[in-house]
């Protein structure tokens, strides 16, 4: 064989090998291209019915089912978060919001009685700041709880000396400050009837006009005149709207203990003093944002004075009755003036005996044994009244101005006693006039009021409702000027 | 004394209840939103009862920012743009974190 004969040979075969080695795989790859061929076509298909349902309306473009896609996942994700924020929401019971006021004030007394003088006096720059924690809770559709704690405190470490007739000694620093409870109590609205049962510590400071002076609304049941403390008690409400059309017109009935004797175990005779009242209140018909109060309470077992250790003191000292009525109307016909009226009229029934300070010497309610007037009834009566004007200066965010005036009759013995004023406004025996300016900084959360307050006391009584008043003829009269940034969140 | 002073409140409180009806006008937002809003969201109605209180007031500002009402129904036909700026000061006036009357008994 011829090298060429071999080199064919092998070439034969080399080919015939190559031939074998690719011919093996030529029919699994049509049939591949068969299929994919196949499945073009079914996507093609597809395609082509999709198209027409889309033409048809019958399916979203492949564009907005992927976006559709995207915002489920979107969805399933926000849930998730949503779930951790709706557990909180359940576990935050309650609700907190707060008040922060800071305060300077300036004092000018003249004839203040000390000692059997008139002196007069002065007190720059007065301090002080005030906090307030408001708690909410809905408890259930028709279970509330209310309640505030409330600290205030002078600057400094001065201490504040409460007067004997400071109802709400409790409400004025010890010299750390204190914080305290100022109300806590439940609104239990009876389901399917107008009727709602209040308990506790109750809301009885910030009543009406209290709105006007410190751009808010009312905080309380009673007018401010009336009562402004800390009381503890019952309330049994009834509404009136719909039986009525009275818009928010409301008769309630209430009993508070305003002291409990709790050392009777001990053998100590002194009478509870129990507080009865009715109230009947609505918006004055045909207006809106109004007030119409009336009401009127009967207080039995006054607490005898009994502030000197191993004296001998009445079970109690007698009772009082107060009749009361309050209207206001927070705009007239819609000018931004607003105006409030108070008045009450109230009758001490005291007993004829006191608690004896001295051998031979009584002090009892209204009148003490010096002045031979133990026993004897008195009459009182008190007003307060004030206008308030939104001026329509919208660059400066409408301030307010207000002007204010109250009068207490010779024998009028205020259970309310305004907590801002250190000398107390509303319970001056005389005339007190107030002029102020209120600046919103922002509408819901902060404002300024710069204001003067003038007290031109007819008679002066420190001893509250204890002692003799036939001769507490005074010339005393106090200035005060103060400045106030009040603060909410 | 007594006698005048009653006569002063009494002046008052009469000059109040004569002139103040006549004050009352369309504008009153409460009444817009129970009239207005009130025809399909009342317990006969189309839609569920609300009140202000359903949102705070910076949710009110963005339902009425982005025209969320539209959505479900363009109310343009029956309520004005000057009916629906006033529906909505009552609504923020009044939501849930507005500032509320406080008293015994009074939700």
């Amino acid at each position: 064989m011829s090298r060429f004969g071999v080199a064919f040979f092998i070439m034969v075969i080399w080919l015939a090998q190559a031939d074998g080695l690719y011919g093996q795989d030529n029919l699994p790859e049509e049939a591949a291209s068969e299929q994919v061929r196949m499945r073009i076509e079914a996507l093609e298909s597809e395609i082509r019915d999709i198209k027409k349902r889309i033409r048809e309306g019958k399916a979203p473009s492949l564009e907005t089912a992927e976006d559709v896609a995207f915002i489920a996942e979107d969805v399933e994700e926000i849930s998730e978060r949503l779930d951790v924020v709706e557990k909180r929401s359940i576990l935050d019971r309650i609700q907190f919001s707060g008040e922060f006021r800071n305060i300077l004030e300036y004092y000018d007394i003249d004839n203040l009685p000390v000692n059997g003088e008139e002196r007069d006096g002065a007190i720059d720059e007065l301090w002080s700041s005030r906090l307030r924690l408001n708690l909410y809770s809905q408890i259930t559709q028709d279970i509330i709880f209310q309640g505030r704690l409330s600290y205030l405190k002078y600057w400094g470490d001065a201490n504040y000396s409460h007067e004997p007739r400071d109802w709400e000694y409790n409400a004025a620093p010890d010299s750390e400050g204190d914080l305290h409870v100022e109300r806590a109590y439940i609104d239990y609205f009876v389901p399917g009837t107008p009727m709602a049962l209040t308990f506790g510590r109750l809301p009885v400071s910030g009543g009406p006009p209290y709105g006007f002076k410190n751009n808010t609304t009312r905080k309380a049941t009673w007018p401010q005149l009336f009562v402004e403390g800390e009381f503890d008690g019952i309330i049994g409400s009834l509404g009136l709207e719909s039986w009525t059309g009275l818009e928010d017109g409301v008769f309630r009935l209430g009993y508070c203990k305003a002291t409990q004797n709790y050392l009777q175990y001990q053998n100590v005779k002194m009478n509870d003093l129990r507080v009865y009242f009715i109230t009947l209140e609505s918006e004055i018909p045909g207006i809106k944002d109004s007030i119409l109060w009336m009401g009127a309470y009967k207080g039995m077992n006054v607490t005898p004075l009994d502030l000197i250790p191993d004296t001998t003191y009445p079970e109690d000292s007698g009772h009082y009755e107060n009749y009361t009525m309050h209207l206001q109307v927070d705009d007239i016909l819609g000018s931004g003036l607003g105006w409030f009226g108070a008045f009450g009229y109230q009758r001490s029934h005291p007993r004829n005996e006191g608690t004896e300070v001295l051998p031979g010497v009584e002090i009892g309610y209204l009148g003490d044994s010096l002045h031979n007037d133990l026993g004897k009834r008195r009459t009182a009566y008190s007003i307060y009244t004030g206008l308030k004007y939104v001026l329509p200066l919208e660059i400066l965010k409408n301030p307010q101005v207000g002007f204010e005036y109250n009068y207490g009759s010779q024998y009028w013995v205020p259970a309310s006693i305004s907590k801002e004023d250190l000398t107390h406004k509303l319970g001056v025996l005389g005339h007190a006039y107030e002029l102020y300016y209120l600046q919103p900084v922002h509408e819901k959360h902060m404002f300024l009021r710069i204001g003067s307050i003038y007290e031109d006391y007819e008679y002066y009584s420190p001893y509250w409702i204890y002692g003799s008043r036939e001769d507490a003829q005074t010339g005393l009269n106090i200035l005060k000027s103060y400045f106030l940034v009040d603060v909410r969140f | 004394m007594k006698k005048s002073l009653f006569l002063i409140v009494f002046l008052i409180a009469l000059g109040i209840f004569i002139f103040q009806p006549m004050s009352y006008s369309g504008r009153d937002g409460e009444t817009l939103f129970l009239n207005k809003c009130g025809n399909c969201h009342s317990e006969s109605g189309e839609a569920p009862i609300f009140g202000p209180v359903k949102y705070a007031s910076s949710q009110w500002e963005r339902f009425f920012k982005r025209k969320k009402h539209n959505r479900k129904k363009d109310i343009s036909g029956e309520v004005t743009d000057e009916e629906l700026a006033i529906i909505k000061e009552y609504l923020i006036d009044h939501a849930a974190d507005s500032d509320r009357p406080i008293a015994a008994g009074l939700r």
